[in-house]
């Protein structure tokens, strides 16, 4: 089952990465873009697709792809969203209930 | 730190299967992530009852198997595990951490295995893994299954942050004194597998209610019942494919304070695409129809005078009472939020609000709704094969 991706989706997902691959300073780091009839929204495999297939939501799968970005630049990587439904930090027990480390 | 409800997909095979096909375990993660499971549940070593494994075995040392053959170590294998937990980091997965058979390894040997597991986890980073079990059924896959030696394999892996159990109690008995023995952060069960939905939703509530209350812990369903829709080796006992029944007893678990996980023949034997076994993205979906602090919640049964429900015409199956439901259990939370499933019986099964009420039924097969509103003392009536999940506010 793969997740519905709207155009507007794809369109802001490849907008975002253009715009921060363009902050490349020259020369460009040799590594492989993949474009594809997807268009932009592919980033040498941290895809915003992929992240998308796997449950991801739309803000949180865009902001991963652009930390594989920020990640080849050598630049820290940036707070992710909120994962909606996913564990992001550590599973742990607290005042009865399981509860995310990860998020507040 | 937010109050999540864990339920995870059984994919016991599944690192065995990493060792020879990882392309299709990944295809099989990202369909578990897509469909909302917060995780699998996975055994790190497998092999020793050849009738079931033979061919798949999956070990960092050679040992021999029940048909006396020598069964050769994985190559690369702690190398290939921190690979495995890192898939599952990647996609936002978590993993209940398990193993198997390890009826021939001696003692030191399975320590160390769970020192270098231990290792393998801190590399790969400790939010990867939801629950770290000692082993899967003690008394069926390793020889010393005492509860210090269980617990010196959980000293073993090193990791005292992460949520930890030992085992089922031998037998997989869940007879009270047993599950208070074998308890560790959480009490841990394979649950009851029965041809009667009503008996497993009800043992399910049962446990949360005598064990939670006896040990102050919250529970762990690591094997239930699941489906299973073809024949051979898989769900051991009655195979549950009832959808409905499916996802009542995820939702009487997740109320009942017990974490999850989805059973299914294909989750233990990987044979077959496991989202094709019914019951795989319904199931996932039942924790989004709870408040997700419901394991706080006070536990009580329609027959407590203090419950939010009972039945105006009485539970089916006490004394003199020939229509209603069986039960209506559920639990309460402190500012009138609560989450309750109907059940069972027969009649006509009605829901009687002691207080006023402002909620919603659902059926957890369809995720079909029915917004109501109860005054005190008015009654809602449902039709079904099952069971319902009422989830809402109680008003005064």
């Amino acid at each position: 089952m793969f997740p519905h991706i709207t155009d507007a989706d794809y369109t802001d997902a490849g907008t975002a990465l253009v715009e921060e691959y363009d902050k490349f300073p020259e020369p460009e780091p040799q590594v492989t873009t993949r474009v594809n009839v997807l268009g932009w929204a592919r980033w040498i495999g941290r895809d915003y697709h992929v992240f998308r297939a796997q449950g991801h939501s739309h803000e949180r799968a865009k902001a991963m792809m652009l930390n594989g970005v920020r990640r080849v630049k050598g630049l820290p990587e940036e707070p992710l969203p909120p994962s909606g439904d996913r564990i992001v930090g550590q599973l742990r027990i607290e005042g009865g209930a399981f509860v995310d480390e990860g998020e507040a | 730190m937010r109050p999540v409800l864990p339920i995870l997909c059984h994919f016991g095979e599944a690192f065995s299967a990493y060792t020879r096909r990882p392309d299709d375990v990944r295809r099989q993660l990202d369909v578990i992530a897509s469909a909302g499971f917060v995780g699998t549940r996975f055994w790190d070593t497998l092999g020793y009852y050849a009738g079931g494994w033979r061919g798949r075995e999956v070990s960092p040392i050679a040992f021999l198997n029940d048909a006396g053959q020598t069964i050769h170590a994985t190559p690369r294998y702690y190398e290939q595990l921190e690979a495995f937990l890192i898939e599952h980091r990647e996609r936002g997965l978590i993993v209940h951490h398990s193993r198997g058979d390890l009826n021939s390894w001696a003692p030191s040997q399975i320590l160390e295995h769970c020192r270098l597991v231990g290792e393998v986890q801190r590399r790969v980073g400790l939010s990867v893994v939801g629950l770290n079990e000692a082993i899967n059924e003690c008394n069926m896959n390793i020889q010393d299954y005492s509860v210090n030696f269980l617990r010196r394999m959980i000293a073993a892996i090193g990791n005292p942050s992460t949520i930890e159990a030992l085992s089922t109690p031998p037998g997989q008995t869940e007879e009270l004194d047993a599950l208070v023995d074998y308890a560790a952060d959480v009490w841990y069960v394979h649950g009851l597998r029965s041809e009667s939905a009503d008996d497993m939703i009800r043992h399910i509530f049962t446990n949360g209610y005598e064990v939670s209350h006896a040990t102050g812990k919250l529970g762990w369903q690591g094997e239930p019942t699941g489906p299973q829709i073809r024949p051979g080796p898989g769900v051991y006992g009655p195979p549950t494919n009832n959808v409905e029944t499916l996802t009542s007893l995820c939702a009487m678990s997740l109320i009942a304070k017990q974490a999850w996980v989805y059973m299914s023949a294909d989750g233990v034997f990987w044979n077959g695409p496991i989202e094709n076994q019914p019951g795989f993205y319904e199931v996932a979906k039942v924790r989004s129809y709870l408040p997700p602090d419901i394991m706080r919640g006070r536990l009580l049964h329609g027959g407590r005078p203090d419950a939010a429900f009972t039945s105006p015409t009485g539970f089916y199956g006490d004394p003199g009472v020939t229509e209603g439901p069986a039960r209506i259990d559920g639990a309460e939370l402190a500012d009138g939020r609560g989450a309750w499933v109907i059940y069972g019986g027969r009649g006509r099964k009605r829901a009687q609000a002691r207080r006023g009420f402002e909620g919603r039924v659902i059926n957890t097969a369809t995720g079909a709704e029915q917004a109501i509103v109860l005054r005190p003392g008015e009654s809602v009536e449902m039709s079904y094969e099952i069971g319902r999940l009422l989830v809402g506010r109680t008003t005064q």
